[in-house]
């Protein structure tokens, strides 16, 4: 059974707190979608959920084992992270890029494999950047940069995608071919992707799932439909919230 | 679907078989010339064992253990300079700039100014590397972590701080021995024949082994901690043994041959234009093309004003920055 | 009556030294002139040091530089700074009516300064043995003391040529000499430096003499090369015999294979002073053992 579980998580940041008493169960097929305002503590949790933040209390379990019992290393097959922001100081070619997902697959002393080529391969494929091989990264566009990390993550192919803001600042095509992109990785290969993101109704119409961290430090978490109402988002966002029902569709505005 | 990519280390033979070409030109090369040139014939004459005694002091007893040091201070400088510009994610990196070379060339200057003995001048210089080491290490810690940026900060300012201890021994110095420290300063390999090069033979053959068991995690640190330790790399670890690793091959450089500037800021770079970022071919490139860059110049340093020699570091700065300019520009 | 006569006669140059004014022209072609001779004198180079003292100075000569350690006297001296690096403001309060400077050797920029501040400087530059008593009898009227210097000028021209006379040998083949100056690096001089020509005068000829550089760290490879008969090193002698010891280890040279190393304390023959005399003379030992 793969299952990423916070067991009255409390994360602080300095003096700031994140979340109280975080007690969630993260399951294979499942897109969740992490919200909280700016400042809020959305990457740090991310973070926690890769072991890559101090817990304040509580606990967390990957496969009913204590994240802290593994090694980074194991953790890497298991989890992947989307960075909100790369930067280059060593450029190197798309390839090459795609190919570090491949890291925890490969034991120390060997090189890349037939097949680790084929996995990055088939990453950029998904991506439709498969006529980017030699393509030095930072000659790319945004958007373009973005699914070359995106391809990276799927190389490392892990249970979980910890998406820090991943369509932050692409244009509207870009946004809707990623959070589909993860909703069929989710769907059909049993993934679960773990995603801050600030559009409630991109989240209400990709996310089954949705963790709300409000303003006042405290948090809600349930199904996105049960739980993403005009009163909770005004808690979210300290501002009124109007929606708008259509058909099947709800839309949440300002 | 098969896709098939044609593997990389067999595609870099010939430039690796190119770069040993080079290594042993050099190598030729300063055997024969010099401030007499010996000609191949005389070489061929004096490897089967008969040549003039004078042919047979110059060769075995001074320019081949001056171009042996010179090549492993070049490949050590090189290959510093890779492992500081990964630890530092700064392209513009260089051995020296957490002030190695600031501190070594201050407790050599002093041990100068006491009219120290060679074997002083060289185990103060080493102590001096390693003590500034240390110093930025524990000035960088904070909470147990050792923030890259923090790090370079603390290395930028005690440089100035061991410049400044410099400038003070330079201008408190008697001018007769100014002339000693400043060649030291720019680099000298005249003392070859009397330092003991094994030490340094061991660190760079050890020391190179173990940073190619490094490398692949090199080129994920590349990415930012972050992003290393999310793709299951202890970053933290690797920054102390990066911090640690440059600084011995930087310390034992200096040992060999006073402080030596630009190599491991040019090749690094020169590589990296040349056949990318990849630490596993990156790391002994540049050691074979760092150590033969030093050879030449070196042993230009000794025959372009023949009887009179130049601070090598001159010649490195010479030689290298118009081929790396040329190089920047094609790419 | 006649030796009153001859006591007015004895005092009058002296007497006339003191009222009417000065003038000599330096080794720069400035004309110096002072209206009196000088009371108040501040050498800056240990050279200039023993010239002030040679002509009869020590009354007059009110500070130094650092390594100014002839004659005896002079290390009673206040110092104002090294050659290179000069206390302008202890210059200044010492207030100074000469100060004998070294042109090649002192800033220039400060020499600058204290002519700008009013200060009269004589600038000393010698390059070879005659510019010795030339500047010896151009300090003596500097500081009235023209007939001792007088003196001394003629006894080291007589001593200077009794010595190139006595080993002059231009049938025999020169001797081969290797200059060191310093040591770590090693450091020589060209045919411009005194020592090359002391070494000149003693049938000697420096194997660097050709090389453009006034003093210069030559490759061990040429030393090699040139092969030379005997090594001469101007170390202070705690470590002249350590710096000579380190040849040991060629003994493919001539000069190690007959033990011909030697040492020449410096202060004989790196100064432009009468002393050279001595460097002279113990070089030339060196060189020409029989005679």
């Amino acid at each position: 059974m793969i299952m990423l579980t916070t067991q009255n998580l409390t994360l602080h940041i300095a003096s700031h707190i994140v979340c109280q008493n975080l007690s969630l169960t993260f399951k294979a097929g499942e897109f969740w979608a992490l919200m909280g305002l700016n400042g809020r503590g959305k990457t740090t949790l991310l973070k926690a959920l890769h072991a890559l933040h101090p817990v304040h209390k509580g606990s967390i379990y990957l496969n009913q084992r204590l994240l802290s019992d593994y090694s980074r290393f194991t953790l890497a097959k298991h989890i992947g992270f989307l960075l909100q922001n790369y930067d280059y100081p060593f450029p190197g070619s798309v390839l090459n890029t795609v190919l570090t997902g491949r890291y925890p697959h490969i034991p120390t002393w060997q090189w890349e494999s037939q097949h680790d080529y084929e996995m990055a391969y088939q990453a950029l494929q998904t991506v439709n950047m498969q006529h980017f091989t030699e393509r030095t990264i930072d000659t790319l566009s945004g958007g373009e940069k973005r699914r070359i990390h995106i391809a990276t993550l799927l190389a490392q192919n892990p249970d979980y995608y910890l998406l820090d803001e991943p369509i932050h600042s692409l244009d509207m095509k870009a946004q809707m071919d990623i959070l589909t992109l993860f909703q069929s990785e989710c769907r059909e290969k049993n993934k679960c992707a773990i995603m801050s993101i600030h559009d409630p109704n991109l989240a209400w119409r990709f996310c089954d799932h949705s963790l709300l961290l409000l303003a006042d430090g405290t948090q809600i978490a349930g199904k996105t439909q049960d739980i993403m109402t005009p009163f909770t988002l005004e808690a979210l966002f300290q501002y009124p919230i109007k929606v708008f029902k259509q058909d099947n569709s709800v839309f949440f505005t300002a | 679907m098969s896709y098939y990519y044609p593997d990389k280390k067999y595609s870099l033979i010939p430039f690796f078989l190119l770069l040993l070409l080079l290594t042993l030109s050099s190598f030729l090369f300063s055997l024969l010339y010099g401030s007499t040139y010996i000609s191949l014939d005389a070489f061929y004459s004096l490897l089967q064992g008969n040549a003039t005694p004078l042919t047979h002091t110059l060769i075995y007893q001074l320019r081949l253990p001056r171009a042996l040091t010179a090549f492993v201070t070049g490949a050590l400088l090189s290959l510093a300079g890779v492992l500081m510009q990964a630890l530092l994610r700064n392209p513009l990196a260089d051995p020296y700039v957490l002030g190695l070379s600031g501190g070594s060339a201050f407790f050599a200057l002093l041990a100068m100014l006491w009219g120290g003995s060679h074997f002083w001048i060289t185990g103060s210089a080493f102590s001096g590397a390693l003590l500034s080491t240390l110093l930025v290490f524990f000035l960088g810690k904070k909470q147990q972590q050792l923030p890259v940026s923090r790090l370079l900060l603390t290395g930028i300012i005690l440089a100035s701080g061991w410049g400044a201890l410099i400038s003070f021994i330079i201008t408190i110095t008697p001018p007769e021995k100014i002339h000693g420290m400043l060649f030291w300063l720019m680099g000298d390999l005249g003392y070859s024949y009397n330092k003991p090069l094994s030490l340094s033979y061991l660190i760079l053959f050890f020391g190179l082994g173990y940073v190619l068991l490094l490398s692949r995690k090199l080129n994920i640190i590349l990415w930012g901690e972050l992003y290393a330790q999310s793709l299951g790399i202890n970053s933290q670890a690797i920054h102390i043994q990066l911090l640690f690793l440059s600084s011995l091959f930087t310390a034992s450089a200096i040992t060999l041959a006073g402080s030596i500037g630009f190599i491991g800021l040019i090749i690094p770079h020169t590589i990296r234009l040349l056949i990318g970022s990849d630490h596993r071919f990156l790391l002994p490139a540049s050691m074979l093309l760092g150590g033969s860059l030093l050879v030449i110049a070196d042993t230009l340093a000794r025959t372009i004003l023949s009887p009179q020699q130049l601070p090598v570091g001159i010649l490195t700065a010479l030689v290298g920055i118009p081929v790396f300019l040329y190089l920047l520009n094609k790419s | 009556m006649p030796i009153l006569f001859f006591l007015l006669f004895l005092c009058c140059p002296i007497w006339a030294d003191i009222n009417t004014p000065i003038s000599v022209v330096d080794d720069t072609q400035q004309t110096i002139t002072l209206t009196h001779t000088a009371q108040r004198v501040i050498s800056l180079s240990p050279a200039i040091t023993e010239m002030v003292y040679a002509v009869g100075g020590a009354a007059s000569i009110q500070a130094t530089v650092d390594y100014s350690n002839y004659p005896e006297q002079a290390q009673q001296l206040p110092v104002i700074g090294s050659y290179k690096a000069l206390d302008i403001e202890r210059i200044i309060q010492l207030q100074p009516d000469l100060i004998i400077a070294w042109k090649s050797g002192n800033p220039r920029q400060q020499i600058a300064q204290l002519k700008q501040l009013g200060f009269i400087v004589y600038m000393s530059e010698p390059r070879n043995f005659s510019d010795i008593s030339h500047t010896l009898i151009n300090l003596g009227k500097l500081l009235g003391t023209s007939v001792l210097a007088k003196q001394k000028a003629h006894s080291f021209q007589q001593q200077l040529q009794r010595l190139i006379q006595r080993y002059s040998r231009p049938e025999q083949t020169k001797k081969r000499v290797f200059i060191q100056i310093w040591n770590n690096p090693v450091m020589t001089v060209n045919q411009q430096h005194l020592i090359s020509k002391v070494v000149t005068i003693c049938n000697g000829e420096n194997i660097f003499a050709h090389v453009s550089t006034l003093t210069f760290t030559p490759t061990l490879e040429a030393i090699l090369h040139a092969n030379p008969d005997i090594i001469l090193s101007t170390g202070m002698e705690k470590y002249a015999t350590q710096w000579l010891q380190q040849w040991q280890q060629w003994p493919l040279l001539t000069a190690v294979k007959k033990q011909q190393l030697y040492a020449i304390p410096p202060d004989y023959i790196v100064r432009h002073t009468p002393r050279i005399l001595l460097g002279i003379q113990s070089v030339c030992k060196v060189l020409n053992p029989n005679i």
